[in-house]
């Protein structure tokens, strides 16, 4: 779905929506809210009749106020990096405040340290400051930030093993990397979670679960094609659902899972 | 374990906010500020890519016109028709990648090693259908030359084109490297057509066609020393601190 359709079923008022246009909703998200259903002020959908939760109302297992809401919560990030290209700082801020987050997270599930995030998240942003006028108002922004965010990782990386260990050492480290959690932060339980999966399906993962990047939009920040990335996404599920059927794993021990 | 289960897992862990602290993202916005001006977004992809496609005919007709048109003269109206619009669809296609490959973020619709592949196998359709003569004459020592001679109008398209869209970011140089390569190939292969009056089949097949992965190769290989260049440059950089 474009992100101006999402956008506009974000906006768009319960009420004015058409028969067809609650099929596709339908359709789309797999829940179905009631067209007597009323959008309350803080923007959840509930029962008219019983004032339950849509969730409820509906019947199904999709909470269909976070389905409602735009794939991207930076729904108008494409506007501030227009304004941030004409040099408002304003709009900078704000673009910095809403992605560093992300991209934070983003480093911190493919590096061993905090730290080491940290100084890749600055790395990013003096990068993407330098050439962001190859940005381009009305492309998706989200792939643009993670193409940059990624390339500055994959530096980094080559620098790390050219300075500070040989081949064999880095082949142990990403071995090591790849079946143990980082201990960098106990609490984020998407890093432990991802952990058993390869760099490369941790990073497809990451985009789409917690950028909330399409397969399309994952496609061109990786500079691949949607299949790839949809191979990538099969084979990292195919993994998870090993580990996680496995008697070990407890729901409980990815930070707030249970 | 469902699919569902999982996805509800990942969707959970993904919802745990994420602290970064305040002092970070001052930083980063300090570091900016004083370099926050006004730019100018780059032009359109079907604009770049179409001043790509003019410095490859450019290229094409100087090197020609240098040389002669005699590869032109002795080609008849299909061979015209077939050739000169086959190479500008494959040279517009290379261009469009070509942009793509410079601009972050970008849809990727085949993959430089795909392109390169697909702009061969189709030189190779196209001559293979018009050239029937399979004499064997001088075949090294003429092929040698062709072969050198498109490359060398391979390297100033190639240098015009990264000049028209130096603004851009390769995100990864060696295949950016690759696809410029391939776009420069291009322009050598059309100078050849214009100007190598050779039409015996295993020549224009193996020399002609041999200019778009030399080239291709080439420009790789100046992706991979550019890459090379900026990390060894980074760590000197970051060692005499």
């Amino acid at each position: 779905m474009r992100t101006a359709e999402k956008l506009r079923w974000a906006a768009l008022p319960i009420q004015q929506l058409k028969t067809s246009e609650f099929t596709h909703l339908r359709v789309t998200f797999g829940c179905a809210p009631s067209k007597r259903s009323i959008w309350d002020r803080n923007g959840s959908a509930t029962a008219p009749d019983s004032g339950e939760p849509l969730r409820e109302h509906a019947g199904t297992d999709i909470d269909c106020r976070k389905a409602f809401e735009p794939m991207h919560p930076d729904s108008n990030l494409e506007a501030l990096m227009a304004r941030y290209q004409q040099g408002d700082f304003g709009a900078a801020t704000e673009v910095i405040e809403r992605i560093s987050p992300q991209l934070h997270r983003f480093f911190l599930a493919q590096s061993q340290s905090r730290i080491d995030a940290d100084d890749l998240l600055q790395e990013t942003w003096l990068r993407i400051h330098r050439v962001r006028h190859t940005y381009r108002t009305g492309e998706p922004a989200l792939p643009w930030f993670y193409a940059i965010a990624r390339h500055v990782r994959v530096d980094h990386y080559r620098k790390s093993v050219r300075t500070a260990m040989g081949e064999r050492q880095l082949e142990a480290l990403s071995e090591e990397v790849a079946t143990a959690p980082t201990e960098s932060d106990p609490a984020d339980g998407l890093n432990a979670l991802l952990a058993p999966l390869s760099e490369n399906q941790r990073e497809v993962i990451e985009m789409l679960k917690v950028a909330g990047m399409s397969l399309e939009e994952v496609a061109r920040a990786t500079s691949s094609s949607v299949g790839s990335v949809k191979q990538k996404v099969h084979r990292a599920y195919k993994k998870l659902r090993e580990t996680m059927s496995a008697p070990g794993f407890r729901k409980g021990q990815s930070g707030g899972l249970s | 374990m469902k699919e569902e289960e999982i996805d509800d897992f990942l969707t959970r862990a993904a919802r745990v906010p994420h602290d970064l602290k305040p002092e970070t993202l001052e930083r980063i916005a300090d570091s900016i500020k004083p370099s926050l001006r006004s730019v100018s977004p780059l032009p359109p992809t079907w604009v770049l890519a179409g001043g790509l496609v003019l410095i490859c005919a450019a290229v094409s007709l100087a090197g020609a016109a240098r040389a002669g048109f005699f590869g032109f003269a002795k080609m008849d109206l299909l061979e015209r028709l077939l050739v000169f619009p086959a190479l500008v669809i494959l040279v517009w296609l290379a261009a469009s990648e070509f942009v793509h490959a410079m601009i972050p973020g970008s849809p990727r619709r085949i993959s430089p090693g795909a392109l390169l592949t697909f702009v061969s196998a189709a030189l190779l359709a196209v001559f293979s259908f018009l050239f029937r003569d399979y004499q064997t004459d001088h075949f090294f020592s003429i092929g040698i030359v062709c072969l050198l001679t498109g490359f060398l109008h391979a390297i100033p398209a190639a240098l015009l084109g990264w000049l028209l869209i130096r603004r851009g970011f390769a995100v990864n140089s060696i295949l950016a490297g690759l696809v410029a390569g391939v776009l420069g190939g291009l322009a050598g292969v059309g100078m050849l057509e214009l100007h190598c009056p050779n039409f015996q089949a295993a020549h224009v097949l193996v020399w002609h066609t041999a200019v778009v992965p030399l080239s291709g190769a080439a420009g790789a290989l100046v992706g991979w020393m550019l890459r090379f260049g900026a990390s060894s440059g980074a760590r000197k950089r970051a060692n005499s601190k």
